[in-house]
């Protein structure tokens, strides 16, 4: 049986404070709801939600995200029907908003499905501008474009490309590649210790920082001079995470940028196993369940 | 889509509703598949010409047989601008629509498609015909009203 500390065994050297990060593991965590501002308001849902008897608290993060301690199934109040807040963990609200979209702006999210940030990027653009958001699987593709209708969003057009085969004639100001990975930021132990959620066989991992330097490279290729990417993943594997942006700063004159939102993080890491990175790995982020009461996540911001 | 055509698509909201054709001054109209959604308008549309596109902006009405039907997604999003046609629902009447998905209701209103409103909140499109009202709201798990 797989527990949290045989699963992360690997990590133990990185991870700051291992135990703490596999005690969160195990730590129920609070709903994270992002209310969306194009219908409605934080304030609006809040009430609404605490004359139902949930215990609500605001984000310190963000207006407009709301944590639900009590909430157990958020996509069953009348409140998700009326497409007045989408489910979203933290970590992943966080990443839309190190994209900084700004309202008519051109953005291309890369990997989109299933919509959580590209509708949160069209809600921080008060729906102006254009964001394409591609997606090559077909039922995912179907799962992106329900979500934006759900939202209300009008200012997305949807794409079916491969991700790094996305044709080059079109450049954008901001691309965000919420790359495919593994998904080990996703991972909750039970009781005992035993790890939930493992999505993919480890075979397949083997495959994925080939298809992540891909899309990135893609990703950055896409940018109009002077715009900004961001790299994400849920998973902490260096792999596909340090390695991959070390990939990109070999192949392309990109820079990695400082993040400077008041979240608490770790830096990226300049060396695992033998493999060194860049001393401006250190300006990424990796963000662990016990800082952030949340999704693991790994973050680049990066520059043309 | 170019006027008329564009005005003649639109006014069904301000024919049936009451919204205002301004409501719709700052998006395109396009028509895919049966399908007419609104983008919101943008100097950059031109740029994204060679892109092979899946789908644009948010749909909002479906040509059926002779008519249009109203999404939802445009009822919530614009039904605050409607001033008729508009079904104040009880609690007891939407749990019953949402399950049953249809309930007997005499009304004497037009037939045809009517907002679904609850407690000041647009849940989305119904469809009235004499003596009966049928839900058109996407299938959800709504369990707690």
């Amino acid at each position: 049986m797989s527990t949290c500390t045989t699963v992360f065994a690997p990590y133990a050297a990185f991870i700051p404070d291992f135990p703490a990060f596999c005690a969160a593991l195990q730590t129920p965590r609070p709903c994270c709801l992002r209310v969306n501002t194009l219908r409605t308001t934080p304030e609006a849902v809040r009430e609404l939600l605490m004359s139902q008897g949930y215990s609500v608290t605001s984000s310190p993060i963000a207006d407009e995200l709301l944590l639900v301690h009590n909430l157990m199934h958020p996509g069953r109040l009348r409140e998700a029907l009326l497409g007045y807040y989408h489910s979203q963990a933290l970590t992943s609200a966080l990443v839309s908003r190190m994209v900084a979209p700004q309202p008519g702006e051109l953005v291309c999210d890369l990997c989109a499905a299933p919509g959580s940030k590209t509708s949160h990027m069209a809600q921080l653009m008060d729906n102006q501008g254009i964001i394409v958001a591609n997606e090559p699987v077909h039922t995912r593709l179907a799962m992106l474009e329900y979500n934006l209708k759900h939202l209300g969003i009008s200012n997305v057009v949807t794409t079916r490309y491969t991700g790094q085969n996305f044709p080059l004639r079109c450049k954008f100001m901001r691309v965000l590649v919420d790359a495919p990975c593994s998904g080990e930021g996703n991972y909750r132990c039970d009781m005992q210790g035993r790890v939930q959620h493992m999505r993919r066989a480890t075979g397949a991992a083997g495959d994925l920082p080939r298809l992540q330097k891909q899309l990135l490279i893609r990703g950055f290729d896409l940018l109009a001079p002077g715009g900004s990417l961001i790299y994400a993943t849920c998973t902490y594997n260096p792999a596909e995470n340090e390695a991959v942006v070390q990939e990109l700063l070999e192949q392309r004159p990109a820079t990695i940028q400082p993040l400077t939102l008041p979240v608490p993080h770790s830096p990226g890491l300049l060396q695992w196993k033998e493999y060194r990175y860049g001393a401006r790995m250190q300006h990424c982020w990796r963000l662990y369940p016990h800082q952030t009461g949340s999704v693991g996540f790994f973050v680049a911001s990066i520059r043309a | 889509m170019l006027e008329p055509q564009r005005s003649a698509v639109l006014g069904y909201f301000d024919t049936r509703f009451g919204i205002p054709l301004i409501t719709f001054d700052n998006f395109y109209l396009l028509l895919r598949h049966k399908t007419y959604s609104l983008l919101s308008t943008t100097p950059h549309v031109e740029r994204l010409a060679g892109l092979q596109v899946h789908s644009v902006g948010l749909p909002v009405l479906r040509s059926i047989r002779h008519h249009l039907k109203p999404t939802t997604a445009a009822l919530q999003h614009f039904g605050t601008e409607a001033r008729r046609h508009i079904l104040d629902l009880s609690e007891t009447q939407v749990v019953t629509l949402l399950r049953e998905r249809e309930q007997p209701l005499h009304l004497a209103i037009q037939p045809g498609y009517v907002i679904l409103r609850h407690a000041g909140h647009i849940l989305g499109c119904g469809l009235y015909t004499p003596g009966r009202l049928r839900s058109q709201l996407p299938q959800h798990p709504v369990v707690s009203f």
